[in-house]
Order: structure tokens, then sequence, then C-alpha cells
């Protein structure tokens, strides 16, 4: 049974007012499944043996495997789309962390803490744990929760992700660890519902993808490829993309 | 990926398609060589530029051998690759690879592509095709919505084009969204530029310093782009830099002003807040700024305020400012450079200001600590008024810098106030040539504001920029100047010197032997030596068998730096005429400048009953009397008694002060003698007044009235 204390912890704070948008990453190898089907459809997660849809509020996290060591997967040039805010309205679950990492911040959480404790209402909008934590939609953004904070002893799971984001436990973890995690349980229709598809320039001379982008009334948002060669460029590059349209939109 | 332990060179044997299916740009993969089995991709510092290997897991699919496999060595050519339908990759090393595909732009494969033309285009750098290419990726990024190519447009190649100029006008590098930083970082520290064109406006926003020169630069930069691509960048556009908006958050008390942190034990003051909000100046407290300030808006400038005693606090203010547009702000109620100051100053990287006023503190109670230091925010605000945004460093060229303010009278030429206001700052510890900037208030004319510069020109590098005036009811002169930054006795008496010699030419004289610390002045009439001390001890000593010579006949002038009006008053009676570094502004040549002087020292505003001032007022008396410069009195007085009485070692004992009203440099005193009987006591009361060429008194018999 799991702990409501971080549920109800976040149930309680104020929603802070503005927006981000929620943001799905993919490549370009599916792009032309994404071109044919125009939806979001649920696959099997294997950390919630259920088949799911994983957006992130704001921040572009990328569900990529958490190996790590010396050795990097080669990147597919990579897509973004960024949804609108009241797709969060679909929750199936809300986490406020990358779930695929929980295996590694457990480490440094206390042995009792499971990933259920972390889940918060999916009536609730992410805005809430940003209001919860964060002073702006900027901190967010920049990872920089309020600090100093307490809790109360008996807060022991709020002060435990505290101590995650902040960087307070006894490993680090990367962006991944305070990415707001939103999952669908249903397929996601995305007429209507996109804001924005970044990619690289060349797709968008694709006429089905020109079409695609026209119909969902979404902005295309075009990037050079050559400049995700160098590594150093790889995780940044959708991040920056990202940034740029929120600044565009005046919601950083 | 990990760049660590990755070998000098590597084996090309692959290509991967990071865009497949479609064709494009290829990324090649390399094999260590020598039994390392390793899997690498290119690091690259620029496109023709190799500068390491990057480990990576070898791609499951997308990926094409190659034929030839050519060993790239860091510092050497990278290898670059592209996929056109229907055809082997093409594969080279970068300038043979730029060749080759020079040769494509043109290939009908790519007659429908034109992002992918751009992409190539701009990669490779064919500044032959730009100008076509470009005009139809913004149109085919315009059929999907004209905010879509406008943004695209700028962001692509409008703030790289801008970016790319910053050396040129000596900006430090900006990244944009698709230029990185120098180290390739895209989220690092470096800042950001970015540029909005829209309704007959091109905003630039940027950090650092943004002056005329910049803002000229970016509007060429901006022009020549108008006459390379008219089809992209519409003409008469008006370009502005200025710094970027805050992003998002809680909104702050003052969008755009100044604001006021008190600390230290100026916080115990009171404070007229919403005097000082209408004024356009937040004025808060220490411990609520900094906590908020990570929250809210940062104002365009912070003045941290304090009073001299609590510089470790200021220091340590200053430090959590971090990046804002600050400046350190001492209320000093000493006018000498503190030993102190000079120790705390050094620890902060912000711009100091000293200002000589006296601060409110909790034991004076009902002052507005703020209040000293209106000058000084009257100075930021008009200085704010004339753009968008306030540098900081454009205000405060020094580090350490102090303002000094002068009162301006109607009867003075230009000459005498900017002499008094430079040897008060150079007494303060102003830097000799150090950069400064006038401030005129009140009613001072453009013509007199300009006088003033051209005489503080002499010891000052002033700065000659568009003067700001200052509304005010009083009359004067503000000087923002240079202050020195490091505890050098010996270099700064020497920058003294030199500008206590400076001040001497101004005022007219001469200067002629150079003996350091001693030199000679002369004009038509006379000459004269004189000395500079810094302490008592210095003064050089008297000859005790000479009689004084009388004050208009002294050999030496001792210029005091840190003159106590005691030293001074007593000195004046002595063989040697005193005065202080202030007193040179009413030393001018041809003049009997000595009456002047004394009359400064002995009625200036705070003057106070002393030993010294009653001893040279009898001094004073005895040479009017010998001059014969007396007034009619009303009473038959016998001033050659008078004058013996006051010659005396011991005069004091048959003098004193009046406390009572008197005219502008005039004092009264009693004077108390023997009746030529000698059988009974006379009190009689002389007004000596300073005119400008000597002393003059005036008697009556005052014996109604006790002596003490």
């Amino acid at each position: 049974m799991a702990d409501t204390q971080f549920r109800d912890f976040i149930h309680g704070a104020t929603p802070l007012t503005g927006q981000l948008g929620l943001t799905h990453v993919t490549d370009c190898a599916r792009l032309s499944g994404l071109v044919a089907s125009r939806k979001l459809e649920p696959r099997l997660c294997d950390v919630f043996g259920e088949p799911l849809v994983y957006l992130f509020y704001g921040r572009p996290a990328y569900r990529r495997a958490w190996s790590g060591g010396a050795t990097t997967n080669l990147d597919y040039a990579r897509i973004c789309l960024i949804l609108r805010d009241d797709v969060a309205a679909h929750a199936h679950r809300i986490l406020p962390f990358d779930s695929g990492g929980f295996g590694r911040y457990s480490g440094a959480f206390h042995d009792s803490l499971t990933l259920a404790d972390f889940e918060i209402l999916p009536t609730d909008h992410p805005l809430k744990i940003i209001g919860a934590f964060y002073d702006s939609l900027e901190d967010y953004w920049m990872m920089e929760p309020v600090q100093p904070r307490t809790f109360p002893v008996t807060q022991h799971i709020v002060r435990s992700y505290y101590q995650l984001i902040t960087g307070g436990l006894s490993e680090q973890f990367d962006d991944r660890c305070s990415a707001i995690e939103v999952q669908l349980a249903d397929t996601l229709l995305l007429d209507g519902q996109v804001l924005a598809v970044i990619g690289p320039n060349q797709i968008f001379d694709d006429p089905k993808v020109k079409a695609m982008v026209a119909d969902w009334g979404a902005e295309p948002r075009g990037y050079r490829v050559p400049r995700m060669f160098n590594p150093a460029e790889v995780a940044g590059r959708i991040f920056s993309e990202v940034e740029r349209f929120l600044e565009d939109q005046t919601w950083l | 990926m990990a760049v660590a332990r990755a070998p000098s060179q590597a084996r090309a044997v692959a290509v991967f398609n990071p865009t497949a299916p479609a064709p494009g740009f290829l990324q090649p993969l390399l094999a260590g060589i020598g039994g390392d089995n390793r899997s690498f991709v290119q690091v690259l510092a620029a496109p023709a530029r190799l500068i390491g290997f990057a480990e990576v897991a070898w791609p499951d699919r997308d990926f094409v051998s190659l034929n030839e496999e050519p060993v790239l060595q860091i510092g050497g050519e990278p290898l670059w690759g592209f996929l056109f339908p229907d055809e082997p990759p093409l594969v080279a090393l970068w300038s043979t690879f730029r060749e080759r595909m020079r040769t494509r732009v043109d290939d009908p494969k790519l007659a429908d592509k034109p992002l992918q033309l751009f992409d190539i285009v701009d990669t490779l750098d064919f500044d032959e095709f730009k100008p076509a290419v470009y005009v139809r990726a913004y149109r085919a990024y315009a059929e999907m919505g004209p905010t879509a190519a406008n943004r695209w447009r700028d962001r692509s190649i409008l703030e790289p084009a801008l970016a790319r100029m910053l050396p040129a006008l000596g900006l430090p590098p900006h990244r944009t969204t698709v230029i990185d930083g120098p180290a390739g970082e895209t989220s690092s520290t470096t800042p950001r530029l970015r540029a909005r064109l829209a309704d007959g406006e091109l905003l630039v926003f940027l950090e650092g310093a943004i002056g005329e020169a910049e803002q000229r630069g970016f509007q060429d930069a901006y022009d020549q782009l108008v006459a390379r691509y008219p089809d992209l960048f519409p003409d008469g556009v008006r370009v502005m830099a200025t710094h970027p908006p805050r992003r998002a958050g809680p909104p702050q008390i003052k969008a755009e002003g100044t604001t006021v942190v008190l600390v230290g034990r100026i916080r115990e003051g009171q404070v007229s807040y919403d005097e000082w909000t209408s004024q356009g100046f937040e004025v808060v407290d220490e411990s609520r700024f900094h906590p908020a300030l990570r929250i809210r808006r940062v104002p365009k400038l912070t003045i941290l305020l304090g009073a001299q005693p609590d510089w470790p606090q200021l220091v340590e203010a200053g430090m959590r400012m971090g990046e804002h547009a600050a400046v350190i702000v001492s209320l000093s109620t000493s006018a000498a450079p503190l030993l102190r100051d000079l120790e705390f100053q050094a620890q902060t990287n912000l711009p100091t200001v000293t200002f000589f006023a006296p601060y409110a503190t909790s034991t004076v109670r009902g002052r507005d600590p703020v209040t000293p230091i209106r000058p000084l925010l009257e100075i930021v605000q008009r200085e704010m008024d004339g753009g968008p945004f306030f540098d900081v460093h454009r205000l405060f060229k020094a580090q350490h810098n102090m303002l000094v303010r002068e009162p301006l009278w109607s009867n003075q030429t230009s000459i005498e106030p900017a002499c008094r206001l430079a040897a008060r700052a150079l007494k303060a510890g102003a830097v000799f040539g150090g950069v400064a900037r006038l401030y005129s208030q009140g009613a001072v004319s453009r013509a007199d504001h300009q006088d003033f510069v051209a005489a503080l020109s002499h010891l000052f590098q002033i700065d000659e920029s568009e003067p700001v005036h200052i509304e005010a009811r009083r009359a004067a002169l503000l000087l923002l100047v240079e202050r020195i930054a490091q505890n050098e006795p010996s270099h700064y008496a020497d920058s003294q010197r030199q500008g206590i010699m400076r001040l001497f030419e101004l005022r007219g004289w001469r200067i002629g032997q150079d003996h350091g610390r001693a030199f000679d002045l002369e004009d038509d009439q006379r000459r004269f030596g004189v000395v500079i001390v810094d302490h008592a001890r210095d003064v050089p000593a008297e000859d005790p068998e000479a009689a004084a010579p009388g004050l208009t006949r002294a050999p030496l002038l001792v210029i005091h730096v840190q003159a106590r009006r005691e030293q001074l008053l007593i000195g004046n009676r002595g063989q040697f005429f005193h005065a202080a570094i202030e007193d040179i502004a009413l030393i001018e040549p041809g003049t009997l400048w000595v009456w002047k002087v004394l009359s400064r020292q002995l009625f200036e505003p705070a003057a106070r009953p002393s030993q010294g001032a009653l001893r040279l007022c009898a001094s004073l008396i005895v040479e009017a009397v010998r001059q014969g410069r007396i007034q009619r009195s009303l009473s038959d007085i016998d001033w050659n008694h008078i004058q013996d009485l006051l010659t005396s070692s011991d005069c004091e004992r048959f003098i004193r002060f009046v406390d009572r009203r008197t005219p502008r440099r005039t004092a009264t005193l009693v004077i108390q003698i023997a009746d030529k009987s000698g059988s009974d006591n006379q009190q009689i009361a002389v007004d000596l007044t300073i005119e400008d060429d000597g002393p003059v008194v005036q008697g009556t018999d005052f014996t109604e009235l006790p002596f003490d």
C-alpha cells in the first residue's frame, strides 16, 4: 500500500501560473509512423507492465536507456512534439521524475520507498509540483528549486524528493530526476494538440510532414542535422530548441 | 559519450544515416587501431577541424560500410558524408567533400528539397548560393505559416550573422540557438544573443556593455544583410541592441528602476519608503532583499548602501549579487582615505563609490539613511534616462570611485570652485589623472559647465560626453572620480603632490624648482617655497632665534594635506604660513590672498572659538593697529596699549571671544586693560573683520560687563 504523503503534499500545493506545454521526444526513424497515424499510441512499458505514452512537462526529457558507462548509443536525429498544456488532463499517472530512473534513485532513497509513493493524483496538474518546489517556471526549467527548505520528520518522502532535486542525496543524477513525467494510458490523437514540431530542417521538405504540421496548426522548427554530429551537441540540441520556443512564446 | 582515454587516431569504416530512411548528411563511424575494438564518432571543433574521438555503441542499422578506410588523426581534417537518393554514399575528407558537394547544389535530386539545400549551403558555407537558397528555404517555411518562417529566419540566419560580428565590436562571444558557445556548449554560462525582427524594428538582446558604437555596429550588420538578402530582410528597420528581458517569474517589486539595499547599521534609520517609491527608487532592507533576489526580477541597478564602518557587510552583500548590476556605496564621515576602506574595497569586484556625508544610525533616530545619497541617486536616474538599459560600467568607469559635491556661489569665477572641488577630491584620495565625470546641479549654464570641465581636466580625465544636468534649488558641482584602490602610501603621496602642483598651476602660479615634497612657487611679484606635509611631525622647524616676519611676508607656505584647523591657526602666528589643501583655491597670484585664507580658517561655517583662534585674532588685531586699519571708534581707546598686551606671550589672559551675532568674516572680542591711572580695569569690545586687503578693527568701551 503506497504512502499518500507525497500525493497529499502536492494536492495541497498552489500551482504556479503560466504554462510550458508537454513534450514528447522521438526520432527520425519513427517519423513515417507518426505521419501515417498522427497519434501517439501506448507502448508496453516494462517498468509499469502496461501500455503507456510518455510525456514530460516542459523539459524535453528523453527516455533513453540508463545504461551509462563509456558506450553510448548513436542517436538518430531527434524530433520533439510540444503539446498543449491541457493534454495533462488526460493523465493516467503523474510522477515528479523520469520513472525509468527510479531503480537508480532508489539506491539513494530509504529502502522502504517505492515508485508508487511518489505518484500524485492524475487530476492534479504538473504545475502543482512546480509550485510546491520552485519559485517560478524558469527555476523549474533551470532545475533550481527553492533553497533552503526544511520538512518535518513526518514528511520524509517529500524530503527525499527534495534532496533528489537539490542534489542532496549520496548520488547525483541528471536532469531526468526532476523532469515531471505524465503518462497516458490511452492513444493521444494529435490533431489540435500540437503546438510545435522540432526536427531536422529536411523533414519539413516532405509534403506529408508539411501537410501534417499545417493541419495541426503547429509551428515547424527546423535545425541543421550536422550540428547533431558533435557529441557535446546531442544532449543539448532539443533542449535549446524547446527553450527557444518557450522564449518565443514568452512562456519562459 | 566519453572522450576520456580516446585514441589520437582511428580508422573510418562506415557511415551512419541519422535521418534514415531519408537521404542527407551521414555521420562517419570509426574503429580503433592496433587491437582497439571500440567504435567512435568524430569530435569537431569546427567543420574542418577534428579534435577527438568519442566512443559509441555500433548502431543496429542504417549504416553503410566504406570501401576505403582512411585513418583520421586528431588535428587533421575530419571525414564528411552525404547520401543522395539512389547513389552510394559520398564520403571524403572535409576540403574534398566540400568541393564535390559544391558541384551538386544544383542537382535535380535536391530540386524539391529547399530545406535540405539550406542545410548543405549553410553547413558548408557556400556563399555564392546563399541568397537564392536562403530565400527558397524561407518560402518553404512561409508555406507553413508566416510566424514560423520569420522565427526560423531570425534564429537560423539573422542571429548567427549578428553573433559573428561581435568580435569586431570588441564584445565577448555569445551563443545563439543554432551556434554554440566557444566551447561547444549549448547550455553553459556563455551569454545568449537573441534577435527579434518585427514591425519595422529589430531588437537585439545580448549581455555586456552596449554603447553607441555597438548600436551602430548592429545597424551596419543588419544593413549588410538587407543588401545581401533583400527578399528576407526588410529595409528601413531600426536596430536597437539591449539587454535581454528577464524571463517569467513572480512579479517584481519594481521593474525598471534602482533598488537601494540598506546594509549594516543604517538599517536603523527611518526610511520614507513611499516618498522614494514615488521618485522611482525602491528601498529595501538587506535581510529582505537577498532572499527575494532569486525569485524576483532584478532591478536595473542595485545600490548596496552602508556606513563606512560596515565595509565587511557591504562586501559580503556584494558577493551575493552574482552577475546582477550593483554598486557599493559607502557613506564616510572621514574626508581622508582610510586604510580599512582600501583593504575591504579590494575584496569586492563591484564598483564602489565613497560619498562623504553623515549617516543615520540607531543613535540618530528620525533621519532617512537614503537622503545623504540623493545626489548620487539623481545622477543614476539621469544616466538611466538615456537608454533602454543601464550599463553600470559605463557610469562607473573605474572600479573605486568617490563622489564629491561643491556648492557654487554667484560671485565666484569658475577656477575657484573647480580648484576647491579638486582639492577636496585629492585630499580624500582621488587619483591624479583618474577617470572622472562632472555633473552640475541647479543654476549652472551649459557654458559654465564646460568651463568647469576645462578647469578640472587639468587634474582628471574628465568624460566629455553629453553633460548631465540635475534640477536642484542650490547650484553645485558633483565630481564622480576614480579613487585610490591600494594602500601604497608612496604612490599615493606622489600622485597627491603632482595634483597639488597642478592645482597651483591651475590657479595661475608658476612652479619653480621642484624638490619633491617641496617646490618653489612664483608669480610676477614674488617667489616663495612651498612644502607639502601629511602630518604635524613633518612641519619644518622654525628658527627659535628669529622673529615672526609677519603674515604677508612668510618665506614658506606649508600645505597641510590632512589639516587640523587648530594646527593652521597656531602655525599662522609663527614664521611660516600654513594652509589646507582646499585653501589653494583662494591663493590667487597677484592678490593679498593671505587674508582670504585666514578669513576662511577663522570664520568658516563650522568654526568654533578656540585657543588657536583667540591667539590668531590677537595677532590680527595687532596687525590692523600696526597698519592703522582702525575704524572710527565711539570710545577713546588706547590702541598702542592694546597692541602691547596682545603681543605678549600670554595674551590670552587679556582677551576673549564674545558670543554674539556678527557680520560675516567678523569676530567680536573683549580685551581687558588697566586704565591709565592703573587703579581700575577697563574692557574694550573689538570687532575684528578680515577684508580682502587686510584686517580692520573697531573698538567700543565695554567696561560695564564682567570679564569672565
